[in-house]
């Protein structure tokens, strides 16, 4: 009776509904993704141990390399700590100051309301069409699904999936980000998002660009805090050209995200505070 | 078959790592081969369509849930790339390293085609002429490149495995 069972048809199209169906329900990201995790967990150690020997074997071989050019930069970099520190006094001030006034003008600091949490990039996506990448904290660490990821140039990207001990962040050049930003001089609200075509030289655009938007290149682009994922003002990056789109009014931009992608390592999640 | 059970898992194993940690280094114009693909190609290839469709079931599967957008792709279109190549098994002679580079070349147009296509579809945001040129094609020609090197080593392993097995049947 059971001889179906035997049958390669049978399981060929019982294997292909299943995978379409589980395709069907995993579309959208969610944090109690089981199936993800039951692979996620015992992977990402090994690949956190690979990543590590890749990054220290690279590290080793660029001390041989460069040498002399350590010196160089030893000096340069003496000097320029004693000008940072000197900025930093001068800043310390500056914030002092701006503490006294925003409690002046009762402002509320949206960054009050997260709790940033530092995370190690342990992989990076297998395939040519995406960028994202996996960290070494999940669920566990209290990461959850759409929460920011930045670093300490600006905003690096969300989390997309989670799993108990790492997490999926997509970068904001990824082709399927978007981002609610604003021109940071002018105030004027943009919408910035990755492109399959500009992705591989790590550039985004501004796109639809209303014909009254003041925008010139070299702008900062900055988050606008529309759209609950990204909270007001994480640098997005800089604009460096506007091209028309001809025979329309409209126009669009390119920016150079304030992250560099290629050399990214370390990141930090913001995480809600829930009270 | 039992032998080859613990074989595969540690290969695919071994595939995956590779894929997602130290293959963005050796890009060319910012291209990766596909390690896990060129697999289940050399694999189906070398031992026929139904250890290839599990193979690339299984290979797939545990791609889309390594680094994936959508889980159950990869599982899916590795299984009929597994079956396919190893229709194909009959027709040629399957140890010949420039036949497999391009399968694993045309395999390769079809397989990126097919993902390009179904992921977007929620979005519709096609720009079928850039991917083919910028991404489809390179990574095509690179896997079938890379396709020779995997396919070497995989029939050095898969001839060893199946003499291990005739040994075995007789005693």
């Amino acid at each position: 009776m059971l001889r179906f069972l035997k049958n390669k048809w049978f399981w060929l199209i019982t294997v292909t509904i299943a995978l379409i169906i589980i395709m069907g329900l995993t579309a959208e990201y969610s944090s109690s993704n089981i199936i993800g995790s039951i692979i996620n967990v015992p992977l990402s150690p090994i690949q956190k141990l690979v990543s590590t020997v890749r990054n220290k074997v690279g590290e080793t071989v660029a001390m041989f390399k460069d040498i002399n050019s350590i010196k160089q930069e030893n000096e340069s970099l003496k000097e320029e700590v004693e000008r940072l520190r000197k900025e930093n006094r001068e800043l310390k001030e500056f914030k002092l100051k701006k503490e006294e006034l925003e409690s002046l003008l009762n402002i509320k600091n949206q960054f009050n309301e997260y709790d940033p949490i530092g995370a190690n990039i342990i992989a990076k996506d297998p395939g040519n069409w995406f960028i994202t990448f996996k960290i070494d904290r999940g669920t566990n660490d209290g990461v959850d699904v759409n929460f920011p990821v930045i670093n300490s140039d600006g905003l690096v990207g969300r989390v997309a999936a989670c799993h108990p001990f790492s997490s999926q962040v997509v970068a904001l050049i990824d082709a399927g980000t978007t981002v609610s930003a604003k021109i940071s001089r002018t105030r004027d609200p943009v919408r910035v998002r990755g492109d399959l075509a500009l992705k591989d030289e790590g550039l985004c655009i501004v796109d639809y660009i209303p014909p009254d938007t003041d925008i010139q290149v070299g702008d900062t682009v900055e988050t606008s805090g529309l759209g609950g994922i990204y909270p007001k003002g994480i640098i997005i990056g800089t604009i460096i050209e506007i091209r028309e789109i001809s025979n329309q009014l409209n126009k669009y931009a390119l920016v150079k995200p304030a992250v560099d992608f290629r050399r990214l390592e370390n990141v930090l999640v913001l995480m809600r505070k829930t009270e | 078959m039992k032998v080859k059970i613990p074989i595969y898992a540690v290969s695919i194993g071994l595939v995956l790592i590779l894929q997602t940690t130290l293959i963005e280094h050796i890009t060319i114009w910012n291209i990766k081969p596909n390690l896990p693909i060129i697999f289940i190609i050399s694999a189906a290839f070398l031992n026929g369509n139904t250890e290839g469709a599990v193979v690339g079931l299984a290979t797939g599967l545990a791609l889309d849930m390594t680094v994936g957008k959508l889980i159950g792709l990869n599982g899916l279109l590795g299984l009929y790339l597994g079956i396919v190549t190893g229709q194909v098994n009959k027709k040629f002679y399957r140890e010949n390293l420039l036949v497999m580079a391009f399968l694993t070349f045309v395999c390769s147009l079809v397989y990126e085609f097919l993902v390009y296509f179904i992921t977007g579809i929620e979005t519709g945001n096609y720009h079928w002429l850039y991917a083919l040129r910028f991404v489809i094609l390179p990574v095509s020609v690179y896997n079938g490149l890379a396709s020779l090197l995997v396919h070497s080593v995989n029939i050095r392993v898969f001839r060893r495995l199946n003499q291990t097995g005739r040994t075995w049947r007789k005693f």
